[in-house]
């Protein structure tokens, strides 16, 4: 009897430690929300210089340097290959819904889209963009996880439309900052494409951008894609880099 | 008098003379109908490989706009499609099939065969393709089954695979979203030309579901014809019904779009101007695919045309100088046969009968060596250079050299009107000496 008394309160105050301590639905989409804002630049430009080391126990290890300009405000971005030489000046365009690559062996901009892989990487051509997640996605289930020796909320996300890359994503936020720091992306029928860690975070004004992640693809064992961010900056971009002819005459 | 009997005897007669002359007339009959049928069995095999290869000689293919812009493929206004269908001469169709197409990377224990392209089939209604895609490993029997996949060589010999073994697909569905779907390896076809893609086929229905399309949607539909000549009768009737029956064709194409496209550039560049709704048909045919193709097919059919003439030309000077020189070889033979009575115009006439008798010779010589040495030719295999236009051009790894009787007998006719023109002129300047000069 009194085991089985014991038994009660030691699970009645696990259920109520848990739920103190477990977050809402509704709370989760207000994360989704801080996230979203921490990497959107609302009334200034950013640009980096991207660092991409691709490891394919096919291919062998790859390095790629692209220039990164993102004008959030008016939802454009432009990336410059820099590195390795043989694919010096191609770019990728985004002005609001078209997406093009640019060819300077071909002079040729053709249209691709954001759900593609990012120049043969692990990485989308949508993780170069600001997040939004909240417009695109609804926390299904919220629960907590310890990652390391960080405290997480674990989110379940579930695609408002057929149109984003993944229609099923699980992320580690940190309890403490609202960060993510580990996400899983999944198919439509459900099968794990995509681990994602997020290993270290830089402060600008009140964005919060990650300057080291990795994109592990879980098809192909031992493919991954490391990607580090440097000379970051919130420095006014002239309009004239978001176009076409810039784009053509830069490596002139 | 029986000509024949005496030219007859008169050619065997000389017999090296006469198997020389036979010799070169083959020789050029030889060089023209090889030449021809070559580039035939080019022209037929690449028909018969892309009309494979996309079901038909007539596609139609859907577009349409979602409300976020985003341009999707699929045909889902069905009722428009085949009221345009009933409206062609029903004599003039011989089959369609429903089509799914999909880019996108198989894996197989980390090793990826990426770009590969994956088509969706109607097992039960394609029996055309389940006939021509020359399983080389494996077996169709269970290809119906949604989870099965029939691989081509290239794919399989990348991915280091075999018959049974699973392997992953990872594509885009229709509005771009990531999709893994796992396939059963059943069988492996010959790797085959595809514009640049060598496909692997599975059930449509189970693809379809994956793409995010409902079980009656495709994305294209293809024709077959049983006259390939009717394809822009057909495709007339097609657009214009499609028009009539309010549906949507693409908006006509600039000439710089057009020149765009032909480097897989401006698929979109029509888009930015229209917007529709339901679904936007677009029809395309063999030719557009066999363009590129029928313009090495001309170059070389120009080049066999220059050499035929040069041909035609070496032979009947040649015929021309020998038969001067058989001409004074044999003129006391002639004025013997004008002083016992033969009238100019029957000497003439054997001679010419003579010349006759060796072009049959020379022709029949030229046509069974074209023969002979077609055969040689087509039993080497080519399946080892895995160049795709190369692949385009052949059949089965062989190169073929169908046979056109007309063709043969036309050039046939003409050799032998070359050779008989070619005799005519020195046995007339033989004819043209008195007797008496002759017997001097």
């Amino acid at each position: 009897m009194k085991i089985k008394k014991m038994i009660t309160i030691i699970a009645l105050v696990c259920i109520i430690s848990s739920s103190l301590m477990a977050i809402t639905v509704n709370e989760a989409t207000n994360i989704l929300k801080e996230i979203d804002e921490y990497s959107n630049f609302e009334g200034k430009s950013f640009s980096s210089t991207i660092s991409l080391i691709s490891e394919d126990p096919e291919e062998g290890i790859d390095k790629t340097v692209v220039y990164q300009f993102r004008d959030d405000d008016n939802d454009k971005f432009l990336m410059l290959i820099k590195e390795p030489s043989i694919k010096k000046g191609q770019g990728y365009l985004k002005i609001e819904d078209n997406l093009w690559f640019y060819d300077p062996e071909s002079r040729k901009f053709s249209h691709t889209s954001l759900s593609e892989q990012f120049n043969d990487s692990d990485a989308n051509n949508s993780d170069f963009t600001a997040s939004s997640l909240l417009a695109d996605y609804k926390v299904t289930e919220v629960s907590e996880e310890m990652l390391g020796s960080y405290e997480t909320y674990v989110l379940n996300l579930e695609a408002l439309n057929n149109e984003v890359t993944y229609p099923n994503q699980k992320v580690w936020v940190s309890v403490t900052g609202s960060l993510i720091l580990k996400k899983e992306e999944f198919s439509k029928s459900n099968k794990l494409m995509r681990s994602s860690y997020y290993l270290n975070y830089i402060k600008l004004g009140n964005n919060l951008i990650p300057t080291k992640t990795i994109f592990k693809d879980e098809l192909v064992e031992g493919k991954k894609t490391t990607i580090t961010l440097s000379n970051v900056s919130t420095n006014d971009i002239p309009d004239s880099i978001f176009t076409k002819s810039y784009v053509e005459r830069v490596n002139n | 008098m029986n000509y024949f009997k005496i030219a007859n005897r008169n050619v065997k007669r000389q017999k090296r003379r006469s198997n020389m002359l036979a010799i070169s007339i083959a020789f050029g009959t030889l060089i023209i109908i090889l030449l021809q049928s070559l580039t035939t069995g080019f022209v037929e095999n690449t028909q018969k490989t892309i009309t494979t290869a996309m079901g038909g000689h007539i596609y139609i293919s859907g577009d349409e706009l979602l409300e976020s812009g985003k341009i999707v493929p699929k045909v889902s206004d069905i009722d428009i499609l085949q009221g345009a269908i009933s409206n062609v001469v029903p004599t003039l169709i011989k089959d369609y099939q429903k089509r799914s197409v999909v880019s996108g990377s198989l894996i197989f224990h980390g090793k990826t065969a990426s770009r590969a392209s994956v088509v969706g089939v109607d097992w039960n209604h394609e029996s055309t393709l389940r006939n021509d895609l020359n399983i080389i490993e494996g077996s169709l029997s269970e290809i119906e089954d949604p989870q099965s996949i029939v691989v081509n060589q290239d794919v399989f010999e990348e991915l280091g695979a075999g018959i049974g073994d699973k392997i992953i697909f990872n594509f885009q569905t229709v509005t771009g979203q990531e999709n893994v779907e796992e396939y059963t390896i059943i069988a492996v076809s010959e790797s085959k030309m595809s514009f640049g893609i060598s496909s692997s086929y599975v059930s449509i229905s189970g693809l379809n579901q994956a793409l995010g399309l409902e079980e009656d949607e495709f994305q294209t539909l293809n024709i077959e014809l049983y006259n390939g000549n009717n394809i822009d009768k057909v495709q007339n009737t097609i657009e214009s019904s499609i028009e009539e029956l309010g549906g949507t064709l693409p908006l006509p194409v600039s000439e710089e779009d057009n020149m765009m496209s032909s480097f897989g550039m401006g698929m979109f560049a029509t888009d930015v101007n229209q917007e529709w709704t339901g679904t936007r048909f677009t029809v395309t045919n063999l030719n557009d695919f066999l363009d590129i193709v029928i313009q090495v097919i001309n170059v070389i059919n120009f080049v066999s045309f220059v050499i035929f003439l040069i041909m035609i030309l070496i032979t009947m000077l040649g015929l021309v100088n020998t038969f001067r020189l058989i001409m004074n070889e044999r003129i006391l033979e002639i004025g013997t046969m004008r002083a016992m009575g033969m009238q100019k115009k029957d000497v003439q006439k054997l001679l010419n009968l003579e010349g006759i008798l060796v072009a049959v010779r020379g022709v029949i010589y030229g046509i069974v060596a074209e023969l002979v040495i077609s055969r040689i030719i087509s039993l080497f295999t080519f399946s080892e250079i895995r160049n795709p236009a190369m692949q385009l051009l052949l059949k089965n790894g062989h190169i073929s050299f169908p046979i056109e009787i007309l063709y043969t007998l036309f050039v046939a006719a003409l050799v032998m009107g070359i050779s008989l023109f070619a005799v005519s002129q020195p046995v007339r300047n033989a004819l043209k000496k008195s007797v008496a000069d002759e017997l001097r």
